[in-house]
């Protein structure tokens, strides 16, 4: 097998069964795990670290670093838990599930390896409930694998100097929050409290699931760990066009022509995926913004379009790579709507742990629906600024609200014409452009009547 | 576990340019508010510890003194290090904490003026202090369906601000079960799943853990007053025996509420329901309020004025009392006034009537067999033989046995102390991962189910038992089996380590095959020896017993084992549970001469009265009897106590209740209950503290010992602790009382000449001061004359006033959560108490020597003998089939005083017998139906409910009806189909 483009997605094939044990055999999978049993921990763990292999999930954490905070060796906790997050509830990000649904194996190998790195021998995989389709797979390739070795007690009947190495994995199919995502919230939820994150430190590494030593990653992140292991750290390293290693898989979705995902290296250019991958906008629309990695980012505009999906590139411009899935604006979608739908989507999955989370995003909900609603007023833009600051980085328990707060902040930044448009004229220009007339009478009756 | 910290172990912090030296164990929002900071916070409690969720005490924190900008920290979440620097006062963080207090109130529903904690709320004091003032919130606020609670708590869900608190506190903290946290984002709802009474016998606190209004005080709010129309005093808790301080709080004479005072060493931040909610009696339609004489011939009785009652009480005692000191003067002791003592009472009225009859008339007002078990508590703290322990020493401990005591009942808040005891593997767990023990959430999710050892011997399950790590369920008689095993075990760890000893000492060579083969461990059972490993394992282990059984075999075998533990172990400590808030000192008041202690309790009362069988006419009988607040149809059977009773001329009874005991009467004087008197408990850890009136009695402000005052020639407390500390060495430290008690002489707490209050607070001055102008300057007291009382916390963290503040109240600071700021509390024995048996020395005495032997003596030979006073009704049929009684505790039924509020009173549970499945089908007993019960002194018919988890050869019954009845029974079916199938001879 050469050393592949597209090591991620070079499963996916037109066969109907590519799911499957024996078409992913076929394309050299659990190559990676061969390799990786002829591999001390220590070197695995070194050609991980070595690979720059970054977390997919959105914060882009060095993979290896989180790993080697794990305790190992004679005195480390025998108990040790890995987990696949695959609970992708992020606006606009669907790249996950494509993974899920395609290539379980890939999954499975991934945490397998991460088991012999890590010395654990449990791996779970929480996964968003509504994906249906990915458990019935997940759940097909455990089988697949319990019946050819691959999962249960002394994989492959080939020890590790001596010892049998055992490993099982079990499907956690979540209740369905959005705030699961967030790797605390996710292992209290798996221990059947409420989702809400824990406090840190103790970051789950050192007491995590059941208070064990845990690393919960991206599915993205584990399908990566086959590769690394079977080319080589330089090889993946090699594969970014810019800064960071390997490849992602981006995704495009909104008003363009093509919208989809695509495995491309990391580094590629933002308008190489919407103007080459995506097919560029649809006929009678211009691209007016874009949220570079899903919901949770700031907007982008057009002039923005030659940076590099990098996650330091990104950063740099004000917003971040997220997921890698971007969402577009178009010049006829009003901006305001947009944002009020990603602002009331958080909201609504703030697990109401924190004030600004839970009580800012409501509040910054009812300004925006106040604003669209044609009844805004100047001082609005103002709160909604202090809103964002309120919510920022470090004021809150978790990630939640300093994300959902980004694209508003953004919005405010780049339309703030737009905001003011509706208040000025008392009514959304896009929306409401067809029933203007009607729609201030009715504003104008009901003061009427207020008064 | 929290040491003192000594100037060494300080560090410096600056806080907006201004430095300071603090303790770096402490959290810096602890840090700020013990400085006198106004930090504001919601979700954070001294003692449930930091999560971090309100984001409240937001303030700024810069790398070092160059960097300009800083960033936010939570202060709850930050930990205190060495040349930290902070700012409370810039803008960003001023803005920030204001912006979050404007984002909680847009859901708050600014009902303050209908809402009870209105004056008294966090929330309205942390609103003024972060300086939010306009709103600007225009939408909708959410709203929420109330759940009825229970008849202790009101809930206005509307009110919540989402701190999560209340779920702390009752889940994690209590270990409640009935109480959550339910949807999300901003429709949070705590609450229960359905409405209902709430379960945690601390759930009355839920009112005070809310910064808001959501969980009110309903009794309170039944006769609310807002807080500054109350008046406040400091008191003693007077119901079970822990002594755990309580604020008493009044209008118009009647108790409107009590809160909780915090002491450190026991109580800390919480009350028990009974502290909080069994203050009703004070208020009760039949509390005495005069002096009442009644006429048997008319069936009538005339109220008299207090100086004709005390004519009647001279009249009535004055030939008697003559007798008794003739009598005394003739060396014969018993005179023909005799008197009950009052294991409720405070010191000071025990001690008065004792002098005024005699030590040899006065008689404890509890079963004999219960003084014989306080002489042995006592005796062996006062050998030192065990240590006894504070409630705050007990949840320091790292591993506990418990021996047939169901604390959760019998003394909730010492339960609720050993629930968070369980808790200190965990968080030492978490100390070797970096993790304070303030970091609360961190702690438990590292922890998870990490128990610390704690070891449970009873009869039945119990509250404890989810924590227990090892609990052996056995009948009482088997019980005293497996603490012999104990006892042989641990005494032979102490031959091993005293031989040891030798063998270093002395160069011997004392093979340790020799131990060895004495040790035969095969022969204890395998409960005993993890029981005995994991008490010496630790560091400061304790064992935990009580009186609820009335079985001094097994107080004596607990005793022992605490002593041998203390040998082994020089940080071991004990707790002994005693049965009211002030019996403790009875064990104190025995004449204890050298040939044998005399256990003067009812039992002996009633042979006193009625005459021992075959005693002879000489036999003087007495034709007085004083009753000190004690009803004695607690203690005993109704026919039997009438015919000692109707054998006494005249009997007075002193109480503050029209108890059963009281209409029994022929002269009754009233005397203040616990909010209208002050005095002296001992609590069960032997803790000597006084208590304060709140208020002047209804219409007799009298104190026991006031109306016999002419009579024992002590007209002032001063002089009965004078009296105490000459006849009684072992309490003269209750002289340090004295000053106190002199101060209020007259009117007890509030000073004479002070005006009466005709509105509401002046505020003019409340930013600096609370206090209204002092009305008359008076000097050499400790008091400060004040329309509130005496001073607030932070004056007396100033000026280091040494007795305790009748309340949390400070400028800024109106709701009670004020006494969460501080610290370290005053080290006045004025308001800490005085602990009088002292744990220095170890000592190698055994806690009862040969008490333990003597003790099973007692029961085959003594006992029954004093016993013999008891009817003993059912002897012949206990010969056979007979079942050991135990006592079901329960703790809205068992307490005197607690069970004639009707919020305590509606949580009682039907009075049932509980047995085994398998004992009750040997019985033909049928649940739900009834049992009839022939019992040693008394007979009862009991509902049956069956419960798989206690002991199958016990029965339980509730504890008032134990008492009466005795431990051993026969026990068959009432109905008739089931009694046909017993009564069929063949």
């Amino acid at each position: 097998m050469t050393s592949p483009l597209n090591p991620l997605t070079r499963f996916i094939t037109d066969k109907a069964n590519c799911w499957q044990l024996s078409e992913y055999q076929s394309h050299g999978g659990y190559d990676g795990l061969t390799r990786a049993m002829e591999m001390s921990s220590d070197e695995l763990l070194g050609t991980i670290k070595q690979s720059n292999l970054r977390g997919r999930g959105g914060a882009g954490f060095p993979t290896g670093l989180k790993w080697s905070f794990v305790p190992r060796g004679a005195d480390a906790p025998t108990e040790k838990y890995l987990i696949v997050n695959a609970d992708e509830m992020e606006p606009g990000a669907f790249k996950d599930r494509w993974l899920l649904e395609q290539t379980p194996h890939q999954i499975i190998e991934g945490l397998l390896i991460g088991g012999l790195t890590l010395g654990a021998t449990q791996g779970y995989i929480f996964l968003r409930g509504d994906y249906y389709l990915a458990e019935e797979r997940l759940q097909q390739a455990i089988e697949e694998c319990k019946r050819h070795q691959l999962l249960g007690r002394d994989i492959l009947g080939r020890g590790i100097q001596g010892q049998a190495f055992n490993f099982d994995i079990h499907i956690h199919s979540s209740a369905g929050r959005y705030i699961c995502g967030e790797e605390t919230a996710l292992i209290n939820a798996m221990e059947g409290k409420r989702a809400t994150p824990r406090a840190k430190p103790p970051f789950p590494q050192v007491a995590g699931l059941w208070g064990k030593p845990t690393i919960v990653n991206n599915v993205e992140t584990f399908c990566n760990l086959p590769h690394i292991i079977n080319f080589g750290s330089d090889w993946f390293k090699a594969l970014g066009k810019g800064q960071d290693a390997g490849t992602k898989i981006f995704g495009v979705s909104g008003r363009v022509k093509r919208p989809g995902l695509w495995e491309l290296p990391m580094g590629t250019s933002i308008r190489e995926i919407i103007e080459h991958h995506a097919g560029g906008m649809c006929d009678g629309y211009r691209l007016k913004g874009f949220l570079p990695g899903g919901g949770s980012t700031d907007f982008l505009l057009e002039e923005h379009l030659d940076a590099l999906m990098d996650y330091d590139e990104i950063g740099k411009l004000g917003s971040r790579m997220g997921t890698g899935t971007i969402i577009i604006l178009d010049d006829q979608y009003c901006p305001i709507s947009m944002v009020l739908n990603l602002v009331r989507f958080f909201a609504q999955e703030s697990c109401g742990w924190c004030t600004p989370c839970r009580d800012g995003l409501p509040w910054a909900v009812s300004l925006l629906e106040k604003i669209e609603g044609g009844q805004g007023e100047l001082k609005d833009i103002e709160q909604l600024e202090e809103l964002c600051d309120f919510a920022a980085p470090g004021n809150t328990f978790c990630a939640l609200a300093p994300g959902a707060v980004e694209p508003l902040q953004s919005a405010l930044k780049y339309f703030r014409q737009d905001f003011e448009t509706h208040i000025k004229h008392q009514c959304c220009p896009y929306h409401d452009a067809l029933t203007t007339a009607e729609t201030l009478s009715k504003i104008n009756a009901n003061r009427v009547e207020g008064t | 576990m929290n040491t003192l910290n000594t100037e060494t172990d300080m560090v410096s912090i600056t806080i907006d340019n201004q430095a300071y030296r603090v303790s770096p164990n402490e959290n810096l929002l602890q840090t700020c508010l013990t400085l006198g900071l106004d930090l504001p916070y919601f979700c954070w409690h001294s003692e449930l510890g930091s999560v971090g969720a309100c984001r409240q005490c937001a303030v700024k924190q810069y790398l070092n003194d160059e960097d300009k900008v800083g960033r936010l920290v939570m202060a709850c979440m930050t930990p205190v290090c060495d040349g930290m620097v902070i700012s409370m006062q810039d803008t960003q963080s001023r803005q920030f904490r204001q912006t979050n207090i404007e984002a909680i109130m847009t859901q708050h529903p600014h009902d303050c003026p209908v809402c009870e904690e209105g004056g008294n709320c966090h929330l309205q004091d942390m609103t003024a202090i972060s300086g939010h003032i306009n709103r600007r919130y225009t939408g909708k606020k959410r709203t929420h369906l109330n759940q009825y609670l229970g008849p202790m708590l009101n809930h206005e869900m509307n009110r919540c601000i989402g701190c999560y608190r209340c779920v702390r506190f009752y889940r994690d903290y209590c270990g409640g079960d009935d109480f959550n946290v339910f949807g999300s984002k901003s429709h949070l709802y705590f609450g229960r799943a359905t409405p209902g009474a709430l379960e945690n016998s601390f759930s009355g606190n839920l009112a005070e853990v809310c910064p808001t209004g959501v969980f009110t005080d309903k009794p309170f709010s039944e006769h609310y007053i807002r807080k500054w129309d109350l008046q406040t005093a400091p008191t003693i808790c007077p119901h079970c025996s822990l002594g755990c301080n309580i604020t008493v709080s009044e209008r118009e004479r009647k108790v409107r509420r009590i809160t909780n005072r915090r002491h450190d060493e026991i109580n800390g931040h919480f009350l028990c329901n009974i502290g909080l909610f069994g203050y009703e009696h004070v208020n009760h339609s039949e509390r005495l309020d005069a002096p009442l004489l009644r006429n048997n011939a008319d069936k009538c009785s005339a109220i008299l004025s207090t100086s004709e009652a005390k004519q009647h009480l001279a009249k009535l005692l004055s030939p008697a009392i003559i007798d008794n000191q003739e009598t005394a003067l003739n060396q014969q002791a018993l005179g023909k006034c005799i008197a009950i003592g009052s294991a409720r009472t405070q010191i000071e009225n025990n001690a008065a009537l004792m002098k005024l009859v005699g030590q040899d008339n006065f008689y404890l007002g509890v079963p004999d067999l219960q003084v014989q078990m306080l002489h042995m508590l006592c005796s062996a703290y006062q050998n030192n033989s065990v240590s006894p322990f504070s409630i705050k020493q007990a949840q320091a401990c790292d591993a506990a046995l418990i021996i047939n005591e169901d604390i959760s009942h019998t003394a909730p808040r010492l339960a609720l102390a050993i629930r968070q005891m369980s808790r200190n593997l965990g968080i030492d767990n978490a100390a070797k991962l970096g993790i304070a023990d303030w970091q609360d959430g961190a702690v438990r999710n590292i922890a998870q189910t990490t128990r610390s050892p704690l070891a449970i011997i009873a009869s039945d399950t119990s509250q404890l038992s989810s924590l227990a790590t090892e609990e052996v369920i056995i009948s009482p008689d088997e019980q005293v089996i497996l603490l012999e095993e104990i006892q042989t075990l641990l005494a032979h760890r102490l031959d091993e380590a005293k031989n040891l000893e030798e063998t270093n000492s002395l160069e011997e060579t004392k093979s340790l095959d020799d131990i060895e083969t004495h040790t035969n461990t095969e022969s204890y059972s395998a409960s005993a020896r993890r029981i005995v490993d994991a008490l010496l394992t630790a560091d400061a282990p304790m064992v935990i017993t009580g009186l609820q059984s009335q079985d001094p075999a097994l107080l004596g075998a607990s005793l022992n084992i605490a002593s041998l533990l203390k040998q082994l172990k020089s940080h071991a400590g004990f707790y002994g549970v005693t049965k009211q808030v002030n019996d403790l000192h009875f064990g104190l008041l025995i004449k204890d001469e050298a040939a044998e202690a005399k256990y003067l309790g009812i039992d002996s009362f009633i042979t006193r009265v009625m005459g021992q069988e075959g005693e002879d006419s000489a036999h003087k009988a007495p034709d007085t009897l004083i009753i000190l607040e004690t009803d004695l149809y607690r203690y005993m059977e109704a026919e039997q106590l009438e015919a000692a009773l109707d054998a006494i001329d005249n009997i007075i009874v002193i109480d503050h209740m029209l108890t059963p005991t009281a209409q029994m009467a022929d002269l009754i004087l009233p005397s203040g209950s616990f909010a209208e008197s002050q005095g002296c408990y001992l609590s069960s850890e032997g803790r000597l503290q006084h208590g304060f009136a709140t208020f002047s009695g209804l219409n007799q402000p009298m104190m026991p010992w006031f109306w016999l005052a002419d009579l024992t020639d002590l007209h002032h407390p001063a002089e009965i602790h004078h009296w105490l500390s000459q006849h009684f060495p072992i309490l003269a430290p209750i002289e340090t009382f004295s000053e106190l008690a002199h101060i209020n002489q007259g009117s007890p707490f509030r000073i004479a000449g002070q005006p009466k209050r005709a509105s509401a607070r002046t505020a003019i001055h409340a930013v600096n001061d609370v206090k209204e102008q002092m009305p008359i300057s008076a000097s050499g007291t400790p008091f400060v004359q004040s329309m509130e009382g005496v001073e607030g916390f932070r004056q007396s963290q100033v000026q280091m006033i040494t007795v305790l503040p009748a309340n949390a109240w400070s400028p800024k600071w109106n709701s009670d959560q004020g006494a969460n700021r501080f610290g370290n509390m005053s080290h006045s024995p004025w308001t800490l108490g005085i602990t009088l048996f002292s744990q220095t020395s170890p000592s190698s005495q055994p806690a009862c020597p040969d008490e333990h032997q003597s003790e099973q003596e007692n029961n085959k030979n003594n006992m029954p003998a004093t016993n013999a006073s008891r009817k003993e009704t059912n002897s012949s049929a206990l010969t056979s089939a007979s079942i050991r009684l135990i006592p079901s505790s329960n703790l809205y039924t068992d307490f005197e005083l607690a069970s004639y509020s009707s919020s305590i009173h509606s949580m009682s549970p039907e009075p049932s017998l509980k047995i085994h499945p398998s004992l009750a089908a040997s019985l033909n007993l049928i649940e739900g139906e009834e049992a009839q019960i022939q019992a040693e002194h008394s007979d009862a018919r009991l509902m049956c409910t069956f419960n798989q988890q206690m002991s199958p050869s016990v029965a339980q019954v509730p504890t008032r009806l134990f008492t009466l009845l005795g431990k051993r029974a026969k026990i068959t079916p009432l109905t008739l189909k089931a009694k046909e199938d017993c009564d069929d001879p063949t």
